[in-house]
């Protein structure tokens, strides 16, 4: 696995600096598929901030996430059968009989917690350093929409052991989609393709899992990059780079990407693999959070267990859901949790972008909504009894306030001062 | 150890080491487990695990029963129990029984109450009685107490307490192996997998330190194109 990342690396480091000299065959192939200075323009003429920190090694993190999600899921497909008579043994198979199919299964188990930890710490980065603020207004909410199809790729994979929780877990989510209007009823059969969740639905959520939402997170990913590049990073202070510029037209205060924050990052790169393949081989159940212990009992659906619980990943909007006692409002308000997201850009008046620069109110509401996602998330996964459902319904209230108070706290709030260029430390 | 996964016990769970490294006791539970359980529970999973060739364990080893026998609640298969339950609830649950007229086995059990899996141990433990009959009506929080509150030994079997301790914790130890045998190549695999990136992690920040910082104090934007 990491080996093959290596290669990768390798090759690439290899085709940027020999084949630009490489005038003859390089230069042949470049006239007629000009992927070479397709690399060249999106890393050695990317223009970085000079001042981007370790926060900004999550977006490639993110990258290097999925890519060890499409090589581990491969492996496990060819071995995975999709069907509810054979689809928990199979996952013992691949455990148990399949040389080094143990790693591959827990490479991609662990694999999906820690893209979405990764992927928790980018977003949280975005919202510190205002980089959701004009002109990045679409490459965020291409972010918003990459968290939706992320946890769409996560809830479908979920169900494919169709172990206890994997069955449980999405009879509760398909049974959301009854609350819509009119077509709800309909659209519950279809996605079931069945009266029932049953082995159909378990096809059908293979299909997705695999071909689905997988091609459309690699295609937002891309869209992704075309949008940042266009707009290019904001960084740190939130100081605009564009605006000084040398006589070539290149910034100031940038420097080439390659080599200068791959070099930075790389070890980064390497100490997220470090983290990985700690967990992969030491707790790979992480102590029942990566690998819910009720989901190593094949799928019955006759016996519903004590507690229905998401994963950890998607316990905060869990927990939103169950604070309100209305279903189809619940629903409604898990929806809006992260739609709400995609209003963002323009809910903030701020002209300051970085917290660095920003009031106390600002900070404040940022505090709060963080502290209030991960309150969420612990509460999703207790029950909703006591003072657990009177604590989640605090969070839901605090969380949402976010949004409604954001834009006058941010109008009213006093801003310091941005320099005009990035501040030499 | 904890783990998010506990049934309904009524009592606390005791604390169990598991040691994966002890091939020995492994194999010592696996024979327990052959004399004990297999005569109703299989362990349809593991049959072509290199350890259980040793034991000699095989398919047709492994009874299979019919969805309606024993009342709808067959014995399951135990290939995965130490993952889907917990070690520490195996090591409590299988030496809570006590005597319960009652039941249909004459014996209760604690951990999971009403189970329907007979007493295994009654010649090996001996029996144990209910020292605190109010515990249930009081409707404690479950796993308030230890289950040497609620439960004495009256009169020792086959083996002491002791003996009989270390038996039921071989048992334990060799299903939390059926429950993942990998953990032997994880443990071989993984301090070179780790000692290798660290070693790489070093190497690449070292040069990060000592060439990249050069690069960041004199940046050289790339030339026109
Ligand atoms: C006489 C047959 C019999 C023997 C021998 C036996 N069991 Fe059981 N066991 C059962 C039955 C029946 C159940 C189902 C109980 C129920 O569902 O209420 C069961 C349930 C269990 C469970 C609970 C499984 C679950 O998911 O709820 C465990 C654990 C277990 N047995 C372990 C053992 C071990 C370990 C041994 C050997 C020491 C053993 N059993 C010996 C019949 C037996
Ligand atoms: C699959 C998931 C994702 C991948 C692979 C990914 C990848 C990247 C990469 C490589 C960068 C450039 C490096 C960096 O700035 O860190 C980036 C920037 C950015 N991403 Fe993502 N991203 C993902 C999800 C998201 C999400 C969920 C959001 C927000 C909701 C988001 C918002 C942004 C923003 C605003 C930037 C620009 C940051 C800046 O310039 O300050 N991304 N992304």
């Amino acid at each position: 696995m990491f080996i093959s990342l290596l290669i990768t690396g390798f090759a690439i480091f290899v085709v940027l600096n020999v084949l630009p000299y490489f005038k003859g065959v390089g230069a042949w192939i470049d006239r007629r598929l000009p992927i070479f200075s397709f690399l060249l323009d999106h890393l050695s003429y990317y223009p970085a901030p000079k001042n981007l920190n370790i926060w900004y090694a999550f977006g490639a993190l993110a990258m290097v996430a999925c890519a060890i999600q499409f090589i581990s899921g491969i492996w496990l497909v060819m071995y995975y059968t999709p069907t509810a008579e054979q689809a928990f043994s199979s996952v013992q198979l691949i455990m148990r009989e399949v040389p080094y199919g143990w790693l591959v299964r827990y490479v991609h188990s662990t694999g999906v917690s820690l893209w979405f930890v990764v992927v928790y710490f980018h977003i949280f980065r975005g919202l510190m350093y205002g980089s959701y603020k004009t002109p990045r207004e679409l490459l965020w909410m291409s972010g918003v929409v990459l968290l939706f199809l992320l946890m769409a790729e996560a809830y479908t994979g979920y169900v494919l052991p169709w172990g206890q929780m994997s069955f449980w877990a999405s009879k509760v989510i398909i049974s959301l989609f009854s609350s819509i209007p009119v077509v709800g009823n309909d659209i519950v059969v279809w996605l079931q393709g069945d009266y029932e969740v049953s082995g159909v639905t378990l096809h059908r959520f293979f299909a997705f899992h695999v071909v689905g939402f997988s091609f459309l997170i690699l295609a937002m990913i891309f869209l992704h990059i075309i949008m940042l590049h266009s707009v290019g990073s904001n960084n740190p202070d939130g100081v605009d780079i564009m605006k000084h510029k040398d006589r070539n037209g290149w910034p100031l205060d940038a420097v080439p990407y390659y080599p200068y924050f791959v070099m930075k990052y790389i070890p980064i790169i390497l100490l997220y693999l470090f983290v990985f393949f700690v967990i992969v081989f030491y707790a790979p159940t992480f102590f029942g959070l990566f690998l819910e212990a009720e989901n190593f009992e094949r799928a019955n659906p006759l016996v519903t267990p004590l507690h229905i619980k998401p994963s950890w990943y998607l316990s905060p909007y869990y927990a939103i859901l169950r604070s309100i006692p209305d279903k189809s409002l619940g629903a409604l308000m898990m929806l809006m949790s992260i739609v709400l997201w995609l209003f963002l850009p323009w809910l903030d008046l701020s002209p300051v972008r970085s917290m660095r620069y920003r009031g106390w109110m600002s900070r404040t509401a940022l505090i709060t909504v963080v502290g209030s996602f991960v309150l969420l998330g612990y509460l999703g996964l207790q029950p909703a009894v006591g003072w657990y459902l009177v604590m989640s319904r605090v969070a839901t209230l605090l969380y949402f306030s976010f949004f409604l108070l954001i834009p006058i706290l941010s109008y009213y709030d006093q801003d310091y001062v941005v320099p005009d260029r990035i501040p030499e430390r | 150890m904890f783990a998010f996964a506990v049934g309904d016990s009524l009592v606390a769970l005791d604390a169990v080491k598991i040691d994966t490294t002890d091939q020995a006791r492994i194999l010592r539970g696996g024979q327990h487990f052959q004399q004990t359980c297999l005569s109703c529970h299989s362990l349809v999973d593991f049959v072509n695990d290199p350890v259980a060739k040793e034991l000699g364990l095989s398919k047709e080893q492994m009874p299979v029963w019919p969805e309606d026998s024993w009342n709808g609640h067959p014995p399951p298969d135990l290939s995965l129990i130490a993952l889907s339950m917990s070690p520490d609830w195996l090591f409590t649950y299988l030496r809570t029984y006590y005597v319960d007229k009652a039941r249909p086995t004459g014996y209760n059990n604690l951990v999971y109450p009403n189970t329907n899996m007979p007493n295994p141990f009654v010649d090996m433990q001996g029996h144990q009685v209910l020292i605190n009959p109010n515990y249930f009506d009081k409707n404690h929080a479950h796993g308030e107490q230890f289950w040497y509150r609620v439960i004495k030994l009256k009169e020792t079997g086959r083996l002491s307490p002791a003996e009989f301790d270390d038996y039921v914790d071989d048992i334990v130890q060799f299903l939390t192996y059926v429950s993942d045998p990998s953990v032997h190549a994880r443990r071989q695999i993984g301090p070179w997998v780790l000692g290798y990136l660290t070693l790489f992690i070093m190497v690449t920040y070292a040069y990060f330190r000592l060439v990249g910082k050069d690069y960041f104090q004199s940046p050289k934007s790339p030339p026109p194109h």
